[in-house]
């Protein structure tokens, strides 16, 4: 019965499923941030590791639409995996035999119908943003340092961090405010 | 006024909440005499509700720390989803199901099941006959969740361990009914990032899934972290 099994494992292995290679690049690029962001909003380790699964195995369902996807691909991760934690939590709590529904993927469409700027669209803007620029940004608003902090951990002058954060700032709000066009 | 008049570099740090006590005092009380920067700023502020879609871990980079596990067992699941046309059926895989099919004619169902329709069945529900199990050891503190699924003649070990001390090389052991000898399914030393946020493993024994007793995890000098019943 062993040699059964160790069959049916090597028949596995050598049937590689198409797109590995995609599942295995997201989670070398996305991993720790798509872990992390599980862990805080479910508060349990083992759940979060299952979320994150569970939304790699989406990304690679729907490879397609993470291919034409016009916000950032870490946006799209971060915001299906949002999707799974909350119905997860939803299924839990109103229909308890019912955890296995389909939960629909983020699209840009209903976004621009609801007129919502989200996760997607923010990093995506951000990620036309100079470098330099993102890099004050993150630092001074996402890590929550002060100007000096921001200065002194990438090396220039607290003057540079705030003429950055400047033009950061107005770079975002002209891209985030143009009508009918998403970022790429 | 007069040091910051029309500065508007510093719009965007203020929007931000950046700035020290006394430029953000000193931001202030400009903005409130200038129309301009207060149009400014009203639309820095919309902004800043547009970066709060963001969460802050979204830029960390890199894969998680502690390995590569969890990446294989969502590749595991990608396989057993690959639906049927687009499985590449090289003569080994072939001949693997065949082999299965024999198992099956033997009377060992539960595996094939899964070989054969990997799309009516998803990783998230365990194979039927799976056995869950938690407990922790009051002396040690350490505790463990065990998952043993069945296998055909053997069993599927998935382990999630926390409170086992950094430093410590451990074995996880199946112990089956009766006088067997244990089984180790697997062994490791415990790193800091074990010990701080836990640990998952996987392992297998070659024992009949109904005659697992317990699943333990010991010290290779013979102390017992902790020991699960199943």
């Amino acid at each position: 019965m062993a040699s059964v099994a160790i069959t049916g494992r090597r028949a596995r292995r050598s049937g590689q499923a198409p797109g590995e290679e995609l599942v295995r690049s997201l989670y070398e690029e996305h991993g720790r941030s798509l872990l992390a962001y599980a862990i805080r909003l479910t508060n349990d380790r083992a759940a979060a590791e299952d979320v994150v699964q569970e939304t790699l195995l989406r990304a690679w369902k729907h490879a397609d639409d993470l291919r034409n996807n016009v916000g950032s691909v870490r946006g799209w991760l971060l915001t299906v995996a949002r999707n799974i934690i909350t119905d997860r939590a939803r299924a839990r709590a109103v229909r308890p035999t019912e955890v296995n529904q389909e939960i629909d993927v983020p699209s840009p469409q209903r976004d621009h119908a609801d007129d919502v700027v989200n996760a997607m669209t923010v990093l995506g803007a951000m990620d036309r943003l100079s470098p330099e620029q993102r890099a004050v940004l993150v630092e001074l608003y996402y890590r929550g340092r002060t100007v000096a902090e921001t200065a002194s951990v990438l090396g220039i002058a607290p003057g540079t961090v705030k003429s950055r954060t400047y033009h950061a700032v107005r770079a975002l709000r002209a891209t985030l405010s143009q009508p009918g066009e998403v970022p790429r | 006024m007069s040091s910051v008049e029309h500065d508007r570099s510093l719009l965007g740090a203020y929007a931000l909440g950046a700035l020290d006590p006394v430029e953000e005092r000193a931001v202030h009380a400009h903005v409130a005499g200038c129309p301009d920067c207060q149009r400014e700023l009203a639309e820095f502020v919309d902004l800043r509700q547009a970066l709060d879609q963001v969460p802050p871990e979204a830029f960390l980079d890199g894969p998680p720390d502690g390995g590569d596990l969890l990446l294989r067992k969502t590749l595991r699941r990608v396989r057993e989803e690959v639906p049927e046309g687009r499985r590449r059926w090289s003569p080994a895989t072939v001949a693997a199901a065949v082999v299965l099919l024999v198992a099956v004619a033997l009377g060992g169902g539960v595996l094939i099941g899964r070989e054969t329709a990997p799309d009516t069945v998803t990783a998230e529900s365990p194979p039927a006959g799976t056995r869950t199990a938690q407990a922790t050891d009051p002396e040690t503190g350490a505790s463990m969740t065990v998952q043993v699924e069945p296998r055909a003649g053997w069993v599927w070990v998935n382990a999630d361990i926390a409170g086992v001390p950094a430093g410590e090389k451990c074995q996880m052991r199946v112990i089956p009914r009766g006088d067997g000898d244990p089984l180790v399914a697997g062994s490791w030393v415990v790193s800091e990032q074990g010990e701080a946020k836990g640990l998952r493993l996987e392992g297998t024994a070659l024992v009949a899934p109904d005659e697992v007793e317990s699943v333990e995890i010991v010290t290779t000098d013979g102390r017992t972290m902790v020991s699960v019943p199943l």
